[in-house]
């Protein structure tokens, strides 16, 4: 049950982090912050035939009644060590809630989960294995964000995945880049609220 | 017969009841439970039980007192009995209701006889939502077990993919007025047999070229009226099943297409304030046809089924009262066989509410049923009589004693032992059974005592107390034999007349509820007293003696619902497997949560759930899967003129 233990720890010191954050009206769903940067592997475990490449993130948060709430994308291509086995390219589809200390704070420290599916495609023809293979990951994530001007800042994540496979893969990625911030056009609005 | 004065005064002996006000669930409660089945949805209802060899195929067992083998409660929609049973069991899969068709769902315990002329050991009542106006709405669901191999899939190659289900879909097309509704309804769904502990028993039959998949297609087409003097209800469709059915009578699956088509439908007509009569009518075929198979299956088997009953009902606030009087055709065949069995039997019912003071009243009913040529010969007729007085506490709770006696000889043709018995063959899937020379009458009493208290203004509290004495049964002793993932659990089912006992279940808990969350906690033992009847107490074993059961609905936002369920079970025995291993089926804890919101003005909902949070490796049945972690993701769109919000 570690990654249980794992995830209600980040959303733990998620909501310390809130607790040190002035109070302040909310515009929930009122603005998007899209994130964008490369991605890479420092850690993984069950996976030893291969070795991550570089990726990418993408990620669209929106302010929720607590914290934030996410949807995102995550690419990243695996690379077989010896001949026997193919190449990989993964895709993390994710949805999340994130909870980050004040926005006043110069650097602004925040934590929290992401669900979602992750999608392997093989480069392989082979009729033994299957060419897709698709399982249920958890990754709960700390990171720090700091305003470099206006609306734009600037992010980096820690993320530690487990993916429900057996044998479970677990990995440690980070992830680097800018993101921007937009109000919400009203028919999203609508439709979120 | 000796044991019934003991139940009634164990049942009075207790001098504190509260018991459960009314035993119903608000089509919203429902919809915020993040389940994509109709059988799924009945699996989160607090008081019922159930188990599944497969993790799709929902045995539910209402509320324990007919044992795990039983029928389960009888599903009624908007006043049309659905029964879909096949070989012992009642197919709920198959009943076109999504979970986000209902606007309220109730259960009734008990027995009672339906229009239909069936026997239900408890009835589900459900009403559905009709929207007004041209409506759209649809609804589409996956669930995956965690427990895939990914990339390992290439470094070991005996690694293999675990359980996923779905699509489960749904789509409604409907126009209503206030006084009229048409529907057009399409529900699918699938199940992939892939799990480690079920997969060789299935390969071991099915020689087809693709996956085995449990899969069926429903679409059907309904019609409602409804005015101050006359109202019709039409509902008819087709149901194709693919299926891989495991049954105790081979201990391991039979690949088959069942197909049914039915319509059902009622119809009633005010004579004035108090008088009303009504039709209703049930028409329905069903067949087999076998999938591709290495060994001897059932020949194709086939069934016609007809049903009709009038009805006369009055009503004054203080009176109320239904009499009816009805018949059924059935007739049986088999493919090399001919016509097994023609069944003609007739029925009358009745059903009085007599209110003794404004607060309590005095429920009647009764029915009798026998077969239509030897309908003067009271040896063949069997009868129902029950009883329940009802009061109102000054705290608002209810105070309920039950009494029912059902005597019953009359044969059908679904069982399976009605199959075998009519001459049915079940090739080499099922070779070995021995059916008696005669049949016994089955005699069953049941004593019911519950109420409820309310306490402060979130607060209720209750007790329920069931005893259930049965006799002259006629039941199958087997002893499984684990044959190995290819043979199955192979035993030969040698039905015995005559045998007897004893189930009491006494169910305590309480219910709070508050604008922000709505809380249950329910704790049920189930006692068996055999007295010394081994194969009566083979045969309602199975079920956990202990059950604590939960469920917890938070909304900290209109549009935003948290729901989690909470079901932990002591070990449960099935002595039909004799081995020590597979007879103990350990007990588990299984935590499910979901998370759902609603969006775009209620028009799409969004559902995510995790089930068996805890990941723990779960065994309902000793040839049952491993059930894993499963996620599931649930999508639905309504778009209506006037939405039919939940009442």
């Amino acid at each position: 049950m570690s990654w249980i233990k794992i995830t209600v720890s980040f959303i733990f010191w998620g909501f310390c982090l809130q607790a040190t954050s002035a109070q302040e009206v909310k515009d929930v769903f009122g603005s998007i912050r899209l994130s964008a940067g490369p991605e890479t592997s420092l850690y993984a475990a069950h996976v030893d035939s291969w070795k991550a490449g570089y990726g990418g993130r993408l990620v669209a948060a929106t302010p929720f009644y607590v914290g934030d709430v996410e949807l995102g994308i995550s690419i990243v291509p695996w690379n077989a060590k010896d001949a026997s086995v193919p190449n990989f390219m993964s895709a993390l589809i994710f949805a999340g809630w994130s909870i980050s200390s004040s926005p006043k704070n110069a650097v602004k420290a925040a934590t929290g989960v992401r669900f979602g599916n992750y999608f392997m495609a093989f480069d392989s023809q082979e009729v033994s294995g299957e060419r897709n293979e698709s399982e249920f990951v958890v990754s709960p994530f700390i990171g720090l964000r700091r305003t470099f001007f206006r609306k734009i800042e600037g992010f980096i994540e820690v993320n530690a995945s487990k993916v429900f496979t057996v044998p479970r893969i677990d990995f440690v990625q980070v992830s680097a880049g800018l993101s921007v911030t937009v109000g919400a056009p009203g028919w999203l609005r609508g439709i979120l609220k | 017969m000796k044991q019934v004065p003991i139940i009634l005064f164990l049942v009075l002996c207790v001098q504190v009841s509260s018991g459960r006000q009314s035993m119903s669930w608000t089509g919203a409660d429902l919809a915020q439970r993040g389940t994509v089945r109709f059988t799924e949805l009945l699996q989160t209802l607090e008081p019922l039980r159930f188990w599944s060899t497969d993790r799709y195929t929902t045995r539910l067992a209402g509320q324990g007192l007919g044992g795990a083998h039983s029928l389960g409660p009888a599903v009624v929609v908007d006043g049309l009995p659905f029964s879909s049973q096949f070989m012992d069991r009642t197919e709920y899969e198959l009943i076109p209701i999504g979970p986000r068709d209902i606007a309220l769902l109730s259960f009734q315990p008990g027995w009672t006889m339906l229009p239909d002329g069936r026997m239900a050991d408890g009835v589900l009542r459900i009403s559905t939502l009709k929207p007004q106006g041209f409506s759209v709405r649809g609804s589409v669901g996956l669930t995956n077990e965690t427990g895939d191999p990914g990339p390992s899939i290439y470094s070991n190659p005996a690694a293999k993919n675990v359980d996923r289900s779905g699509p489960t879909a749904g789509l409604r097309l409907s126009w209503g007025s206030p006084t009229w509704y048409v529907q057009a309804g399409l529900d699918s769904d699938a199940f992939h047999m892939t799990d480690a502990r079920v997969e060789g028993r299935v390969w071991s039959i099915f020689a087809g070229e693709v996956k085995p998949v449990i899969s069926h297609v429903t679409q059907s087409v309904r019609i409602s009226h409804a005015s101050e003097k006359h109202s019709l209800e039409l509902w008819g469709g087709q149901t194709v099943k693919n299926n891989f059915l495991f049954d105790e009578l081979a201990g391991l699956e039979w690949p088959l297409k069942e197909e049914r088509v039915w319509l059902h439908g009622n119809s009633t007509y005010a004579l004035s304030k108090k008088w009303k009569i009504g039709v209703s009518g049930d028409l329905g075929t069903w067949e087999t046809q076998n999938l591709k198979a290495q060994i001897d299956l059932p020949d194709k088997l086939s069934i016609e089924d007809y049903r009709a009953e009038f009805q006369l009902q009055y009503a004054t606030p203080t009176f109320s009262a239904v009499w009816a009087g009805g018949g059924r055709k059935s007739k049986l065949s088999q493919l090399n066989g001919g016509q097994l069995r023609s069944l003609s039997i007739v029925h009358a019912r009745s059903e009085m509410n007599l209110g003794l003071t404004t607060k309590s009243h005095l429920k009647i009913l009764g029915s009798v049923s026998a077969p239509s040529a030897q309908i003067s010969d009271l040896t063949q007729m069997s009868y129902l009589v029950g009883t329940e007085l009802a009061h109102e506490k000054p705290s608002s709770g209810w105070l309920r004693l039950g009494l029912t006696v059902r005597s019953d000889i009359v044969e059908d043709v679904w069982t399976t032992l009605d199959l075998i018995e009519s001459g049915a063959t079940f090739g080499q899937w099922a070779p070995n059974f021995v059916v008696p020379v005669y049949d016994s009458r089955a005699e069953t009493i049941e004593v019911s005592l519950s109420s409820s208290s309310v306490v402060g203004r979130n607060l209720l509290f209750w007790i329920d107390l069931r005893a259930r004495r049965l006799s002259g049964l006629t039941i199958p002793d087997r002893n499984f034999i684990n044959k190995g993932p290819d043979l199955g659990f192979r035993s030969e089912s040698d039905y015995k007349i005559g045998h007897q006992g004893t189930v009491a279940s006494p169910t305590v808990g309480f219910t709070y509820k508050s604008d922000l969350a709505r809380l249950e906690i329910s704790y049920q033992y189930i006692r068996l007293i055999a007295d010394g009847d081994l194969l009566f107490w083979k045969n309602f074993s199975g079920l956990s003696p202990h059950r604590l059961r939960s469920t917890l609905l938070v909304n900290p936002t209109p549009r935003l619902h948290l729901f989690a369920s909470l079901r932990i079970e002591n070990r449960s025995l099935w002595p039909e497997y004799p081995s020590l291993e597979s007879s103990r089926v350990p007990g588990f804890v299984q935590l499910d949560g979901t998370l759902s919101k609603e969006l775009w003005n209620d028009n799409i909902s969004l559902s995510f759930s995790v089930i068996n949070l805890l990941n723990r490796h779960i065994v309902k049945h000793p040839s049952g899967v491993d059930e894993q972690m499963a996620v599931r993701l649930g999508v639905s769109v309504r778009f209506s003129k006037h939405d039919g919000h939940y009442p």
